[in-house]
């Protein structure tokens, strides 16, 4: 076999970059878990009434965002037993150290996320999870104009942060007449 | 005289000079020239040599229908080639040179080539040259076709940025008809991108030279764009709609200067609005190809927008109304302009590098330029490209849109409404869905086609230098559809796609018939509607993001250690550690497993939850072994089949509780297995009993296997018992590392004593220290993937797509029980007793020993016998190593009846070589597990 | 690009589906006898319709399959039905 060290960059601890009109780092939700099940149970054992999809923004911590018809993803949410469940009939599992998150800022932030998807505000999905350029992300909005976050799989974060930084200059030099 | 500047007017900067090169001679223009604007203001006529013949051409149009001058040009110390000079706008310090051209255009060596021109005809190459072999010519005419030099050297910084976009209007083109249009979808309300390919918006009005709507044309432009604007519409100029995809989407590329790639939008339109215009097509008479002879549109285009008139004694020759006003247009701007019609009878064009007078029907006028045409062809390609129809309208004597395509609708020249007053009025009716009321159509046309049996040489296709004669012999070749006779002939494959050379040969070919144009057809259009680079499609799809890895959450601490690290299964994982060289480093991490312990990280290992009442049937539908006798904290090995029997994965499920299991499989298929167990998840099952998770992305894994390992796992402080009584093999425990859940598996890939500790990611580092530590006591270290490839080898463990094929059984590998005794249904079960399931011929998995000790066999070497004289290959030697641990090689291998020929010698034939080897286990090392149980 | 409509997600562009199979394309009963015959049909036997078409797809974000109706020359896309109730 090769020894490819040299093909493939060293992986960047601190993952954040900061242009005219976007700001991009990486944040660290305290838990994340994936449920499955039917949306009431979900609501009975999370207290949290509604899940989000695109581009709807969370009402604020804890919060669930819908991924499929039956699946959520919630974020800083209680403590909850991974596993089956079988009195609410809900699948849990952590996933706090499967996804990596990161907060897309500032006013090229659209500009920004449309080279990676055919996504725009004016169309609606009812789930966050799509492929932004070629990875499987999700993505949603945040509480204020021009904010959006997204999570990959941790084990494509650094593919995504190399993206990220290629997409984030060709959107901060952009200007649309 | 040829080509000068007038002295005011165009859009030219006449403020910024320019200088650049040309064939060696040095030049000036202006910004806004293009390099045939500037090159014809300095009195340059020949701008190349045609493809076949080494003909001198000069420009025919001024915009993307010229097929003639082609340059590769060099600025800063990139070369770029084949640019079309027509498109390609003046940048300070370029160095042009005409391709297929040496030394010059004017003066090229292989202009004498023409001379032969008999020989050359269409699809020579499959007639002359053929004895006695063919193979002796290729090479000469190869290195003679292509045009243009590639330089090697990548140009810095040439990326393509993509981005998606959406509108409620598209209007692909800013000239009259599409300026007003987009200002009223704007006005109406609707989001409106216009695009445009010149950098000024304007299109024909230049041409025309007339005020519109009591404006001069460039304050009539910039009041269209204000009001757009003012509307929220957004303009692109030296955009290109290049091609119409699917569902309305468009593509656009954004030229974004000389030395960049351009921009990709892919434009999802909710309409379409094609205003593209119309082109001049040539006439077809004998020598219409030389230099000096443009369309009627070229002229006043250079005149209008380059301030250049491109002769001053002009015979104009033309088949229709719209060329009176051009003839007026050029004689105001001071050249002698003679209106000839071209229907009086056969024309010849006389003179060399220059036009010296032209001959119609007998008479002949003396010029120094002959401006062409034959009618207007609309520019309907991007209609055809959505699949729209087109129609023959007998009174243009043109293909125009006919039935629209989706969501498309084609005004003014593109749509055959060549009046600019018919033009104006489909454009503002275009932001409502309302038809058109009378149309004044002024334009007057007799047709003018191509006539088979004519004297003289007639070119049909410019570049690619196809003539009438090309067409006739097509026909008497029977080549006689459009699109066999394009292939023939090639008329249409140059880089101009036919722009000027279609609509002649369509009809050429229809005189020869005796059909109606209409009923000959056309070719089919397809995109790119300009050449675009290739860079246009790539874009960031490049380097380490065109395949990206999935990568360790130890990676940082694998290269500190030294790892080599490699592509496995799509994760990026240390190959061996340390200076060593490879085969070193294997030897030694392999000895060191067996002697004390090896540590590795094996993080990618799937861990697919599957969870709920229905979970136990489901895994035991979706494995080819018997699941459901599994107890809780219990793990199985098993194998995972397709519908044909086919071994897709084999892996670990481990049982955590009646209604839940983890899948352990293998961790290249991690994503597939995920897939499969969705799909049988949502058809046939209830989805609300039964539910998948991958959770593998959550979890580090790192295994620990030899004879130490035991006692360093129990340096975890977890508490658990490790004593081969309460914690034997295949069996899992949970516990803590550290307040994270652990789970930790005995399960073994190597074939010693083996433990899997599970922990989440975050705990990975501390995870692998306090292991490198307790290694670090016993002599017990890190081992790289290539280390383990080999232990699991010694033992007889496959690895699924190696040792295995597209044609492996499980009962080919020693797995036959579940196929004749599992009860319930499965993923294959039918396969598996089908006629090729059944063959006593299959091939199946083995060991081979060595014979002779001449080094490891190669893998991919086939196991022959004879038969009836002839070798046969009756097996593939999958894996083989050079085991340090046994000290001799070992391979494994999949050989017809091969479990039936153990202690048989077979001989293995590769490049060549032939070896000999012994059939054996698959198992080298401790076939009764002791090492593994203890 | 095609837009396809995912059921549950809505109008997605079409590289972020996989084609599943045909509809229609029920599995034999494997604990009775099947025929080779039929179990051949089963896994090799498509109909590979020219015009209207009724296929299995899978959205892969959602990983929700579902039947697409659709023109396999056109490229028109008539619709999509979901192939599950909503558990909600």
């Amino acid at each position: 076999m090769r020894n490819d060290n040299l093909s493939w960059d060293v992986p960047i601890e601190r993952k954040f970059l900061e242009l005219s009109g976007l700001t991009i780092r990486q944040i660290r939700p305290k838990r994340m878990t994936v449920i499955s099940g039917p949306f009431a149970s979900i609501r009975k054992s999370t207290g949290i009434d509604r899940a989000i999809g695109w581009p709807e923004a969370p009402d604020g911590e804890p919060y669930l965002l819908r991924l499929r018809r039956d699946r959520v993803l919630m974020v800083n949410g209680p403590d909850l037993a991974d596993g089956w469940n079988a009195e609410l009939g809900l699948a849990i599992s952590d996933m706090t150290c499967g996804y990596a998150v990161f907060e897309i800022k500032g006013a090229d932030a659209m500009a920004f996320l449309r080279r990676g998807a055919g996504i725009s505000l004016r169309t609606s999905s009812a789930s966050v999870n799509r492929l932004f350029h070629g990875l499987a992300a999700m993505i949603y909005s945040w509480n204020d104009q021009n904010h959006f976050r997204v999570h990959v799989a941790s084990p494509m974060q650094d593919a995504f942060w190399m993206l990220a930084r290629n997409l984030a200059n060709a959107a901060d030099e952009h200007v649309t007449t | 005289m040829t080509g000068s500047r007038v002295g005011s007017g165009g859009l030219i900067d006449r403020t910024k000079p320019l200088s650049f090169c040309f064939d060696g001679g040095a030049y000036s223009g202006f910004s806004g020239d293009t390099l045939a604007s500037a090159l014809l203001a300095n009195g340059v006529r020949v701008m190349g040599r045609s493809f076949k013949y080494h003909r001198p051409r000069g420009v025919w149009g001024a915009w993307f229908d010229d097929p003639n001058a082609i340059f590769n040009i060099r600025l800063a110390g990139d070369e770029f080639p084949n640019c079309q000079a027509t498109t390609t706008h003046l940048v300070d310090g370029m160095k042009a040179r005409a391709v297929n051209a040496w030394p010059t255009a004017r003066a090229d060596l292989k202009g004498g080539l023409d001379y032969f021109h008999r020989w050359l005809g269409a699809g020579f190459y499959y007639k002359t040259f053929m004895w006695p072999d063919w193979r002796l010519f290729e090479p000469a005419i190869r290195r003679m076709a292509g045009l243009g030099h590639l330089d090697r050297n990548t140009v810095a910084g040439y990326v393509s940025d993509q981005l998606h976009d959406t509108c409620d209007v598209l209007v692909i083109g800013g000239g009259a008809a599409g300026l007003t249009a987009a200002r009223a979808c704007a006005e109406a309300g609707q989001e409106v991108v216009l695009i445009d390919d010149h950098p000024e918006l304007g299109g024909g009005l230049y041409r025309r030279g007339l005020a519109i709507e009591g404006e001069a044309p460039e304050e009539w432009v910039a009041s269209q764009q204000k009001a757009i604007r003012q509307a929220g519409g957004r303009v692109l100029t030296s955009t290109t709609g290049f091609g119409v995809f699917d569902h309305n989407l468009v593509g656009l590329a954004e030229h974004r200067g000389f030395s960049s790639a351009p921009r990709l939008h892919r434009m999802r339109a909710g309409r379409i609005v094609m205003a593209t215009g119309a082109l001049d097509r040539p006439i077809t008479f004998a020598n219409n190809d030389r230099p000096g002879i443009m369309s009627v549109e070229a002229a006043t285009e250079y005149l209008g927008r380059y301030g250049v008139l491109v002769g001053r004694n002009i015979a104009l020759v033309s088949n229709n109304s719209f060329s009176k006003p051009a003839a007026e247009r050029l004689r105001a701007a001071g050249a002698e302009v003679t209106e000839c019609d071209a229907t009086r009878g056969p024309i010849r064009a006389l003179g060399g590098k220059r036009p010296s007078c032209v001959e119609i029907g007998g008479q002949r006028y003396a010029c120094d330029t002959i401006l062409a045409s034959g009618g207007l062809t609309p520019v309907v390609h991007l209609w055809r490209h959505a699949g729209g129809k087109l129609d023959w309208r007998d009174d243009l004597a043109a293909f125009v849109p006919g039935n629209p395509g989706k969501s498309m609708i084609a005004i003014g020249a593109a749509n055959g409404s060549f009046d600019l007053e018919d033009a104006l009025a489909e454009a503002r009716n275009s932001a409502r869905s309302g038809s058109v009321s009378e149309r004044r159509g002024n334009y007057r046309i007799t047709p003018l086609w191509p006539k088979p049996g004519s004297k003289g040489r007639q070119w049909i296709d410019f570049q690619h230098d196809v003539t009438l004669k090309d067409i006739e012999q097509a026909a008497r070749e029977n080549f006689v559809s459009v699109e066999h006779l394009k292939r023939y002939t090639t008329l249409g494959m140059a880089s101009d796609q036919g722009k000027t050379s279609n609509m002649a040969g369509l009809a050429a070919m229809a005189a020869i018939q005796g059909k109606s144009i209409p009923e000959t057809g056309t070719t089919t259009f397809r995109p790119p509607f300009v050449p675009v680079p290739l860079e246009l499609y790539r874009g960031h799809n490049r380097g380490q993001m065109r395949n990206p890895l999935k990568r360790l959450p130890l990676e940082a601490v694998h290269r500190a250690a030294g790892a080599a690290m490699g592509e496995y299964g799509g994760w990026l994982r240390p190959g061996w550690y340390g200076d060593k060289s490879e085969e070193e480093a294997i030897r030694a991490e392999s000895k060191m497993a067996r002697d004390a312990a090896g540590i590795f990280d094996s993080s990618p290992l799937g861990k697919i939850e599957v969870m709920g009442p229905d979970a136990e049937a489901f895994v035991n539908f979706i494995y080819y072994n018997t699941i459901k006798t599994l107890k809780p904290g219990s793990i199985r090995y098993g194998f995972m089949l397709t519908e044909r029997g086919i071994v897709y994965d084999d892996g670990v499920v481990s049982r955590l509780g009646p209604d839940r299991f983890v899948i352990s499989c293998s961790s290249s298929h991690v994503d597939g297995v995920n897939a499969l167990l969705e799909a049988w998840r949502q058809d046939g099952n209830d989805p609300d009993r039964l539910f998948v998770h991958d959770t593998t992305a959550n979890w580090a894994t790192i295994t620990v296997s030899g004879p130490k390992a035991r006692e360093m796992v129990g340096e975890l402080g977890t508490g658990l018992d490790f004593s081969p009584e309460s914690f034997p093999h295949m069996t899992f425990r949970e516990a803590a590392f550290q307040g994270a859940p652990a789970r930790i598996a005995r399960v073994s890939f190597t074939g010693d004593a083996s433990y899997e500790v599970a922990v989440p990611a975050a705990k990975a580092e501390t995870l692998w220290e306090t292991l490198i530590a307790a290694g670090g006591k016993r002599g017990a270290g890190p081992i790289g993937l290539e280390a383990l490839s080999v232990l699991r080898a010694e033992k007889g463990y496959l690895i699924v797509g190696k040792d295995t094929d597209g044609e492996t059984m499980p009962h080919d590998l020693g797995f036959g029980i579940p196929r004749l005794k599992k009860q319930t249904e499965f993923v294959g079960d039918r396969s598996l007793h089908g006629e090729v399931a059944k063959l006593e011929t299959r091939r199946q998995f083995v060991g081979l020993a060595v014979t002779k000790p001449s080094g490891p066999l190669p893998v991919g070497a086939h196991v022959v016998d004879i038969r009836e004289g002839r070798t046969v290959s009756i097996g593939i030697v999958t894996s083989s190593y050079d085991s340090a641990c046994l000290g001799e090689p070992i391979a494994l291998a999949l050989i017809e009846r091969g479990q039936a020929r153990v202690g048989e010698y077979v001989k293995i034939l590769h490049l060549g070589e032939t070896r000999v080897a012994q059939v054996a286990s698959p198992c080298f090392l401790d076939p009764a597990g002791e090492r593994l149980n203890a | 690009m095609q837009l396809f409509p995912c059921p549950f997600c809505g109008l997605r562009d079409e590289r972020e589906f996989q084609f599943a199979g045909e509809v229609g394309k029920t599995r034999p009963n494997t604990s009775e006898p099947v025929s080779d015959a039929d179990w051949d049909t089963y896994l090799n036997t498509q109909r590979n319709e020219k015009g209207a078409a009724r296929e299995i797809w899978c959205h892969l974000p959602c990983q929700e399959y579902f039947v697409m109706e659709r023109d396999t020359v056109s490229m028109d896309v008539f619709g999509a039905i979901a192939l599950r109730k909503d558990p909600s």
